[in-house]
């Protein structure tokens, strides 16, 4: 009688010339199937966050008067304080407007925001991702950054027709140039995303910062970015950095860990920005 | 029923268990885990389906499960596929021992490796090594808790749909 191992040395050749065919085909089948699979789940997530919606949505409409009064006053306070930061931004942006006149320089890249629901999150070592409602429909690009407030979540890693793929700060996959708070000499240094273990709050890795830079004291160093490649608008917070730092095995620069700006991992809500201009990193692509 | 949508109807019997783990996952995210099933929605079919039915469901639950993640294009469809291969060619064992066991230790061993492929592309191993055992612990737990119920499901949908228990090859 065959055994069982016998049995399986066929079938298992067969399975290694598919894997080899299929490691030799060209990317674009393979990527054809990778947002076939993605695009028949869509539906089903959007459908399951909308659910989670409504329940949330039926639990805030039950709320008593007192709480919903209390609310109303409050979002009242945060309006008139908002009414008087838009009209003090609106004069620095004539006077920018005009400086840059005066000086010939180029405007800098424009952004379109798209604000967009969370359908589901996901986290492990190997990736923090957030997948949002929505898609290249609405206009959403590769590589656009995603923000929440002035604080950096990550970028838009894949984009289907109406939900797309967040890539958070602190996935491997993430890079970035940026700046410290309390670095007088404005050098650049490098964010990038690096594997968490479970349960350890996420950080990435700040590399290159100068020898010669000691965060300041008392308060957390903000890590903010720089403009720098047209990703991200400049002066955006990707978080802040940890007061340890450690010599870098080159010995030219030191490097640290970076605690994310907004709380990536329960984020309900970002905005998507969308330069309105092509930019030079998807000219590249 | 023609028997060639046999991997069809356990696939959909599998969606729901797919997008619960989602959920779950979603919920664990504020810890950073990630919770992984498609291992365990083998056990069930490897006893009815063909083999060539049996790895078209491995093939479309790893490129289901890949679409959305950074995971090397095939890694998963192929693990599941070797998964699917070994079970189906172990139904006797298959049959004997506690299912739900079974679909565990499935699940732990794909997810195991479908990180260690995930990993390997992201330099420093010792960055993510210490991961992999707790991730396999989890998808042993999600594996073997899911079975009974998906399993029961997929169960009632291929008998219903004619697909009867098979022998050894």
């Amino acid at each position: 009688m065959e055994t069982p191992l016998r049995r399986l040395r066929g079938p298992l050749a067969a399975l290694a010339a598919l894997l080899l065919a299929w490691v030799l085909l060209p990317s674009l089948p393979r990527l054809f199937v990778r947002e076939s699979f993605a695009e028949f789940q869509a539906p089903a997530l959007v459908a399951l966050s909308r659910t989670r919606e409504l329940v949330r949505h039926l639990e805030l409409t039950n709320a008593d008067r007192e709480t919903l009064a209390a609310s109303g006053r409050d979002l009242a306070r945060a309006n008139a304080a908002l009414e008087l930061r838009v009209l003090s931004l609106e004069s620095l942006a004539s006077e920018n407007r005009r400086l840059r006149g005066m000086l010939a320089t180029p405007p800098p890249a424009e952004f379109r925001s798209v604000v967009a629901r969370v359908a589901a999150r996901e986290s492990s070592t190997w990736w923090s991702r957030l997948v949002i409602r929505r898609g290249r429909e609405d206009g959403v690009r590769l590589g656009c950054p995603v923000v929440l407030g002035d604080r950096v979540v990550g970028r838009v890693a894949a984009v289907h027709l109406n939900t797309s793929e967040v890539e958070l700060v602190t996935s491997p996959g993430f890079r970035c140039s940026a700046m410290l708070d309390g670095d007088e000499r404005r050098q650049v240094v490098f964010v990038t995303g690096a594997p968490n273990p479970p349960f350890v709050g996420p950080r990435a890795d700040v590399t290159h910062i100068p020898r010669e830079y000691f965060p300041p004291a008392g308060q957390p160093a903000v890590v903010r970015t720089t403009g720098l490649g047209g990703l991200y608008p400049p002066g955006l917070r990707l978080g802040t950095l940890e007061p340890v730092l450690t010599d870098a095995p080159e010995g030219a620069w030191k490097t640290g860990k970076m605690a994310p700006a907004a709380e990536l991992r329960n984020v309900a809500e970002v905005a998507v920005l969308i330069p309105t201009q092509p930019q030079p990193y998807e000219e590249l692509r | 029923m023609t028997p060639s949508l046999g991997w069809l109807i356990a696939l959909g019997a599998a969606a729901p268990w797919i997008l619960a783990a989602d959920l779950l996952s979603d919920s664990l995210a504020p810890w950073g885990l990630a919770v992984f099933v498609p291992g365990a929605l083998l056990a069930t079919p490897a006893l009815r389906l063909g083999t060539g039915q049996a790895l078209l469901l491995a093939a479309c639950l790893g490129f289901a499960h890949e679409a959305r993640r950074p995971i090397p294009d095939g890694a998963a469809a192929f693990v599941l596929m070797l998964a699917m291969l070994v079970a189906v060619n172990w139904r006797g064992p298959l049959r004997r021992r506690r299912r739900a066991w079974v679909a565990g230790w499935m699940n732990a061993a794909c997810a195991t490796l479908v990180s260690v492929a995930t990993g390997f592309g992201q330099g420093d191993w010792t960055a993510w090594g210490g991961s992999v055992p707790l991730h396999a612990l989890v998808a042993f737990a999600a594996g073997a808790a899911l079975q009974p119920v998906a399993g029961a499901m997929q169960d009632h949908f291929l008998s219903r749909a004619g697909f009867p228990v098979l022998r050894e090859p």
